[in-house]
């Protein structure tokens, strides 16, 4: 089972979007696929057409420990939906009180069989204690970049979160970029592009997501794009990332695939260690799959 | 990501593209470099025009990236730099970037990489030039007094891209040689040029890849600042351009404010007193009424009913 965290510090850059489409190509593709919403503005849960304060939710999840099963909605497409609610915000406040707060989302989804995909799309706080349980819970943390302005400072500022985020915690996770809002058109969107490639190198996903007006519409139909118009450029766009993950998730497990692997090292963060003396050390970043 | 990923999210189809070059067995941006043009047109299922444009973004992006090493054994001598020479390639009066495909007798071909492309390259006005073509004159631009390397002078196509209506907006603003463009491109110099920032940039990227083939790393200043130009004989002045100069401005300094005296509020005192219906907030109005302390300093009779504006 596969889990992705999709994170950025950043608002707007197409977390929920990223999430809600790619679990819609990833379920088309016949995978099954669970989206967690952890974010209490409950964007996720309204993109694909459900109501946040019907039933219980992850908030329950996380606060009474409810199991998951309970709480699983069906969402168009065939995908499995953990809905959000405005009560996940207690959680926030709750957490301050409780001790390991940052892992009780792994630990309700350790139970969790017969997926092969989770997607966790995260609130837009890369410090806050819901974006820890994420990233305790995900093997694959996505940094949506939007290709505007001020994204490469974004970014970068999102990675020292998230070092400082998992110092002492758990052994690390995989990092990957995912650029969105891409314009070819505009020359700032290619030079950014270029900037980000040149930063990020191989963690940087081959597939950029282009802008696109069917996006926003799905979003406010509540479907993912691939139900709303199958023929338009950013189902394109998810399908080619989908068919990226699948291959990455193929050879990771040691499974032969039709199209050739190409050659993928992305960074993978470890929290600092300490000496004998205990003084820290800097950040590893080793450039091997996590097993 | 990487280099041929980028370059076809840059200027193709994206995954399309990507997909059938990686199923052709092209695994990187020196790869499809090595692709005749026939052959990258095939596995692109596009135009000849479109796969030449789309082999020239691939040559940048990989200068860009130094993916591509530039042998410098194989770029060829540049005029004016071991031996100065009065007459260089010209370029046509009636095209603004250089080479116009239709208006060279070849085909065009990046300069820098002349020396890393078949016989089916393209070729620019210096490579014929270097070819036994016709000389083409150029204005009489000053020797440089740099060292023959650093002093790289500037010409219509080098770097690759440079058209005769910025070079002459460079050199207007003493801006001759590569390194000059390395260390003085900011945003004045592109106003002053009337070059836009971005294609000045890019300017700068190219020269840096070809300067750094030579001289190794070579460190950039930001946009708004540079190192001061390289000096510039002065014999070898045209008169009717003045020297560059600098001048020193001082400023002035800023006249201290002083904060505002403080004034009375409009309404009185901090809560302000709002009516509603003859009635007042928060108050009994069988009360009296009570002194505002703001507006009438004199200290009001002990009251715990009284509050201050600040309690």
């Amino acid at each position: 089972m596969q889990t992705l965290a999709f994170v950025n510090q950043k608002g707007g850059c197409g977390k929920t979007t990223a999430a809600v489409n790619l679990a819609g190509a990833l379920a088309l593709a016949g995978e099954r696929v669970l989206l967690v919403d952890l974010d209490p503005q409950a964007h996720a849960t309204l993109a694909l057409g459900h109501c946040c304060e019907e039933g219980p939710g992850v908030a329950d999840v996380l606060l009474h420990g409810t199991p998951v099963a309970e709480a699983l909605l069906l969402a168009p497409a065939g995908i499995a939906l953990l809905p959000s609610s405005l009560g996940l915000s207690e959680f926030e406040e709750v957490a301050d009180r409780v001790l390991h707060a940052e892992g009780f989302l792994a630990r309700a989804l350790d139970g969790l069989h017969g997926w092969d995909f989770v997607l966790i799309d995260c609130p837009p706080r890369a410090d806050g204690i819901l974006t820890l349980n994420a990233l305790r819970a995900a093997n694959t943390a996505v940094l949506v970049v939007e290709t505007g302005t001020f994204a490469l400072q974004g970014a970068l500022r999102a990675v020292e979160l998230f070092r400082v985020a998992i110092a002492g915690g758990r052994p690390g996770f995989e990092l990957r970029v995912l650029a969105t809002l891409f314009d070819q058109e505009l020359r700032l969107a290619r030079d950014l592009l270029t900037g980000i490639q040149a930063r990020f190198s191989d963690a940087l996903f081959d597939t950029v997501i282009h802008e696109s007006v069917r996006l926003r519409e799905a979003a406010a139909f509540g479907l993912p794009v691939q139900l709303l118009d199958p023929d338009c450029r950013a189902v394109r766009d998810f399908e080619a990332l989908a068919a990226e993950l699948c291959r990455t998730d193929a050879s990771r497990r040691g499974i032969g695939s039709l199209v050739p692997t190409p050659s993928l090292n992305p960074i993978a963060l470890s929290p600092p260690s300490r000496t004998a003396r205990g003084e820290e050390q800097p950040m590893q970043v080793s450039t091997t799959w996590m097993d | 990501m990487d280099g041929l990923a980028l370059l076809t999210n840059l200027h193709a189809d994206g995954p399309v593209s990507l997909r059938r070059l990686r199923t052709a067995g092209v695994r990187s941006l020196a790869g499809m470099l090595e692709l005749p043009l026939e052959s990258l047109a095939d596995v692109l299922s596009t135009e000849e025009a479109a796969a030449r444009r789309l082999h020239r973004e691939a040559r940048v992006l990989a200068a860009r990236l130094l993916e591509v090493p530039l042998d410098p054994e194989v770029v060829p001598a540049l005029p004016g730099v071991d031996e100065p020479t009065r007459d260089g390639p010209q370029v046509p009066e009636d095209s603004q970037e250089f080479p116009h495909p239709e208006s060279c007798s070849g085909e065009e071909r990046p300069c820098w990489a002349a020396g890393v492309e078949d016989a089916a390259a393209e070729k620019t006005g210096d490579a014929q030039l270097s070819e036994g073509g016709p000389p083409m004159p150029l204005p009489d631009y000053p020797e440089p007094t740099a060292s023959p390397v650093e002093g790289t002078l500037l010409r219509p196509g080098r770097p690759h891209g440079l058209g005769r209506r910025e070079l002459e907006g460079l050199v207007r603003e003493g801006v001759r040689t590569f390194r000059a463009l390395i260390d003085l491109t900011n945003l004045a110099l592109s106003r002053r040029a009337g070059i836009p920032y971005t294609k000045l940039i890019e300017f700068r990227s190219v020269a840096r890849a070809e300067l750094r083939a030579r001289l190794g790393a070579i460190r950039v200043p930001g946009a708004f600042g540079g190192v001061p130009p390289e000096p510039v004989s002065t014999d070898r002045v045209r008169p009717s351009e003045p020297e560059p100069r600098l001048r020193v401005v001082e400023l002035e300094p800023r006249p201290r404010l002083e904060p505002a005296p403080a004034r009375p509020r409009a309404f009185g005192s901090y809560r302000a007193e709002r009516v509603f219906a003859g009635t007042r907030l928060g108050r009994d109005a069988s009360r009296e009424e009570q002194p505002n302390r703001m507006r009438d300093p004199t200290p009001a009779p002990t009251d715990p009913g009284v509050a201050g504006p600040f309690v």
